[in-house]
């Protein structure tokens, strides 16, 4: 009994690390100076908008890249959308404002969905790089349609898991979000059984390259890691892989990483 | 706590800081990085850090009613070209959630 309480406590201990190992920085544990943040982040629009891209797709590096699951380049995304902001003093703006779900910071395995700026976005990043995905013209204004008129949010699932299956509804996480909103502005549904169907036609999610020991266990000790969506092997949306759905279906302008020096390189 | 123990729980811990939460996005405490970016390091000279209300999707409404896919319903054609797009210089910022900017407040006792 005492080596199973040990057990436990070891186990329980072993949580706090891995949540903050999975990109939960607080905007305490920034690792960037704030200039640099801003710069970075304000290079990110400029990129974006010289190409003309009014509804992007974004992704951030949440945890420490040499740490991060082969195959897995980006932690989070996110879409972007170019719009008049209005601030508290009654001007306006032009930029981007980034459309996320996040997990609740006090119940993490539920979700919600906030509208942030590209310095916030980049705030807890653990490398200053950035994916863009710049979709077709016409897919880019299916999504503009898609958030003006406020149908994004219907496909939201609040149970959130961080290896979600994208084939159903039973958790999502930000990828599949991401994925479900594209999938409802090319299909024009927010009906989630549609979307599912679909998605398992045509979507390829990234194979998890982890043991079935340490999924198994991540399941039993971590609110938001859940194996109970998934029958088989443990695949998920990546922001990666999203990229060459679109580009499978002819849908893709551009995917790129954006690095702090002003470099970038083609994501496939 | 023996030795097998030991070794079964550094085993675990280990095998759980490298889980694959390939997707996990949580959101970020706002209120440093509005102490940060408040004490004046915005990234360009001449810029400011200001705080968003509402961002509206910008539409351009060029050709109206144009079919679009196999089942023929309308929808609004914007004006989408490669021309590029006016960005704002200030450094733009969501505020905190209700929560930390009331505790922020509290804090700061001026409620």
């Amino acid at each position: 009994m005492k080596k199973l309480t040990a057990l436990l406590l070891i186990l329980s201990t072993a949580v706090l690390p891995t949540r903050l190992w999975a990109g939960s920085a607080s905007a305490e544990d920034n690792q960037f100076p704030a200039e640099q943040i801003t710069a970075f982040a304000k290079s990110v629009e400029h990129y974006a908008a010289q190409r003309g891209a009014r509804a992007f797709i974004i992704g951030r590096i949440g945890r420490p890249e040499d740490s991060l699951p082969e195959g897995i380049r980006f932690t989070h995304t996110a879409v972007a959308i170019y719009s008049s902001i209005a601030l508290e003093d009654g001007t306006t703006r032009k930029g981007y404002a980034v459309h996320n779900l996040y997990q609740k910071a006090d119940a993490v395995d539920e979700s919600e969905l906030v509208t942030d700026y590209p310095t916030d976005f980049f705030w807890s990043a653990k490398a200053l790089k950035a994916g863009v995905i710049i979709p077709s013209a016409d897919l880019q204004q299916r999504l503009i349609s898609l958030y003006a008129e406020g149908k994004a949010q219907a496909v939201h699932v609040p149970s959130y898991s961080a290896i979600a299956n994208p084939f159903n509804s039973q958790y999502q996480n930000c990828t599949e979000y991401t994925l479900d909103v594209i999938n409802s502005a090319i299909y024009q549904t927010q009906d989630k059984a549609k979307l599912k169907a679909n998605a398992k036609a045509h979507f390829k999610p990234m194979l998890v390259q982890e043991s079935p020991i340490k999924i198994l266990l991540g399941s039993v000790v971590m609110k938001d890691i859940a194996r109970d969506d998934h029958s088989g092997p443990v695949a998920t949306a990546t922001f990666s892989s999203i990229a060459r759905y679109l580009n499978e279906n002819s849908l893709l302008k551009e995917a790129s990483i954006l690095m702090a020096d002003g470099q970038s390189q083609a994501l496939m | 706590m023996n030795k097998s123990t030991k070794q079964i729980g550094l085993f675990t811990l280990l095998t759980l800081c490298a889980l694959p939460v390939c997707a996990a996005s949580q959101n970020a405490s706002k209120a440093a990085e509005h102490s940060a970016l408040a004490a004046g390091h915005s990234a360009t000279a001449g810029a400011q850090v200001v705080s968003a209300a509402v961002a509206t999707p910008l539409v351009v409404v060029g050709e109206v009613g144009k079919a679009a896919g196999k089942t023929g319903e309308k929808m609004m054609e914007f004006a989408l070209d490669d021309e590029p797009l006016e960005i704002s210089d200030d450094t733009i910022i969501a505020d905190p959630a209700p929560r930390q900017h009331m505790q922020t407040v509290n804090d700061q006792g001026a409620i």
